[in-house]
């Protein structure tokens, strides 16, 4: 059985105030996310009540706003379509960019031009 | 069991249901009604849908009747805890883009609009034009309707708006009615049982108004079952009326018979 590797990422509850309208999401964002997690992650899971504190890239200010951190298990071997996938989450939710734990470390993933909607 | 219809006005029929899955979709609307925090209901779907969508290839998973209600019960949770934004056209859009197309890929082949276009539409970065939006809705077999805004809220579109309404009016006025009667203790009493019948006809008449109004009311936001509702709430009114009317009538008695042995 192919090993998967836990990915845990977190998606603030409103879009970035540059890089989005800095309001909360309609519910079609957070509706795709969850089908896209299911067809592709095989679900997720999720803990109530965390919130992010972040600092932002480049200027490393600290950011804390609420957020919720969702976990998926990927493939070992296909971490770059994970990736990929949270780039798709960067745009949908109108982020600068998403925070991931990816086999422990830390990455600031963002979303580009060629990126679409979830 | 009655239909449930999602924030995007789908019809989901609870009693098609296997009757295991009929006591799922219960708890679930059990649960979403004591008011949980949403994520929290999140988390208490997945898992309470686990065994039931385990089954079911991932593809299908996301288009099984309990998962959509219970997705849909999550968010009409995070819009009234103030986490979620109200709907708007494109949760409208890229539902109906779904059920009528199954893909957006389909969807904008057979309309040539640019995927990218769309995609950007829906991340917020970029608006349809109105040319452009009528011809996704003619796709979609929708239809484009400009409407006072007090009546695009979630709340005025809810099946129990009038009733809340009715409500609230009868609340009031029977309140000002027993206001009145109270009042009247301490006044002549010929003009109290002109004010008191006054009142009374302020309270037909508004009742007459509100049973005009939800039949005027568009089908969508009509629900007939108001209508007998009404009705008890009006026998409800009427024996608070008369429960009043006794009340005023044995002071009134009482204050003649006072003024009598005075003389």
């Amino acid at each position: 059985m192919e090993r998967k590797v836990q990915v845990v990422f977190q998606v603030p509850l409103k879009e970035d105030a540059e890089a989005g309208n800095g309001e909360e999401h309609p519910p079609f964002r957070w509706r795709l996310l969850q089908d896209q997690m299911t067809k592709l992650f095989d679900g997720w899971t999720e803990q109530p009540g965390w919130t992010g504190e972040w600092a932002r890239p480049g200027t490393g200010e600290i950011v804390n706003e609420p957020s919720r951190v969702f976990q998926i298990d990927a493939k070992e071997n296909s971490l770059d379509d994970a990736k990929g996938f949270l780039r798709r989450v960067c745009v949908t939710f109108g982020q600068e960019c998403i925070r991931a734990i990816i086999l422990g470390y830390a990455e600031y993933i963002e979303g580009g031009p060629d990126d679409e909607h979830l | 069991m009655s239909i449930y219809r999602t924030l995007t006005a789908r019809s989901i029929d609870p009693t098609t249901l296997p009757v295991d899955e009929q006591k799922l979709f219960s708890q679930l609307l059990e649960e979403s009604q004591k008011s949980p925090d949403w994520v929290t209901f999140s988390v208490f779907w997945t898992k309470l849908l686990r065994d039931v969508l385990r089954g079911l290839p991932p593809e299908n998973r996301t288009k099984h009747p309990l998962y959509k209600m219970a997705q849909d019960l999550e968010m009409r949770l995070g819009i009234a805890q103030g986490a979620v934004a109200e709907p708007d056209y494109r949760d409208y859009l890229i539902d109906r883009i779904e059920e009528k197309f199954g893909s957006r890929y389909r969807f904008c082949k057979a309309t040539g609009i640019p995927e990218a276009e769309l995609s950007q539409v829906l991340s917020g970065k970029k608006s349809f034009s109105v040319k452009r939006l009528v011809e996704a809705a003619r796709a979609l077999d929708m239809g484009l309707v400009l409407m006072p805004k007090a009546e695009l809220t979630l709340d005025a579109l809810s099946e129990k708006k009038p009733l809340k309404e009715a409500a609230d009016l009868f609340a009031q006025e029977l309140a000002s009615v027993e206001a009145v009667a109270e009042h009247l203790k301490h006044v002549e009493a010929s003009s109290r049982w002109k004010a008191f019948l006054k009142e009374r006809s302020l309270l037909g008449d508004t009742l007459l108004h509100i049973e005009e109004e939800l039949r005027n009311r568009p089908a969508q936001q009509r629900n007939e079952d108001l209508l007998p509702e009404l009705e008890r709430l009006r026998a409800t009114i009427d024996a608070s009326l008369t429960h009043i009317r006794r009340k005023l009538a044995s002071l009134h008695e009482g204050q003649a018979l006072g003024e009598k042995s005075k003389t």
